[in-house]
């Protein structure tokens, strides 16, 4: 039966529209807090395979 | 991202962990911006508190969009049993589906028999009636999903604007 299903076209989009736009935010905050690493007492976030992590 | 009911899974799995770890992160620089440390620069600790707000709302975001999407797993896989179920009856009363609609078998079978086609006529009104419920259904959740994964969006990108 052709039931519609989330993996329609418009549903599709939507989900990918939130991910890229939630990266984007991650991206941003990780930037933000590797501007402030050197003031901070901790580094606030790790890079994944990063050889040095504080 | 594929959004069969798996794939969903496995993002809402991520998702979870992800924003778990941006709650741990963000308590964490919350910590350092407390008013009562004074190891910290005033600049520095605004500085943290600033992200670690951000953070926290990241975090928040994040978990919104792991129940929407544990949700739209859970209802296309609801959907996909609803749709086999509604297929099953229909080929139990000698009819059939094409396209998401139920119809008779067309041809002309066995003998002619006026309690079995009156059966048959019964079954189909209800099952017609059934798959434009489960029709109906699930676009009025696909489009309040699809507003709250829109409200989702302009919030990460809110966000993203302002930490930019």
């Amino acid at each position: 039966m052709a039931m519609p299903l989330l993996g329609d076209g418009a549903m599709q989009v939507a989900l990918d529209d939130c991910l890229d736009a939630l990266m984007d935010a991650l991206r941003m905050l990780a930037a933000t807090s590797r501007e402030n690493a050197a003031r901070l007492p901790v580094a606030p976030v790790r890079r994944v395979g990063a050889v040095d992590l504080r | 991202m594929t959004t069969d009911p798996a794939s969903l899974a496995a993002t809402a799995s991520i998702l979870r962990r992800l924003s778990g770890s941006i709650t741990a992160m963000s308590e964490s620089i919350a910590a350092a911006s407390d008013a009562d440390n004074h190891q910290l620069p005033v600049s520095a600790r605004r500085a943290a508190r600033d992200l670690g707000a951000a953070g926290a709302e990241l975090a928040t975001i994040t978990a919104a969009l792991e129940e929407q999407v544990t949700r739209a797993a859970y209802q296309h896989a609801q959907r996909m049993h609803q749709a086999r179920m509604l297929t099953d009856a229909a080929t139990a009363a000698g009819l059939v589906v094409i396209d998401g609609a139920v119809e008779i078998l067309p041809g002309i079978r066995g003998v002619a028999d006026p309690a079995a086609v009156a059966l048959r006529t019964e079954a189909l009104g209800t099952l017609q009636d059934q798959a434009a419920g489960l029709t109906q259904a699930a676009a009025t959740e696909d489009a309040a999903l699809h507003d709250i994964l829109g409200d989702i969006a302009a919030s990460a990108m809110h966000l993203a604007d302002r930490l930019r």
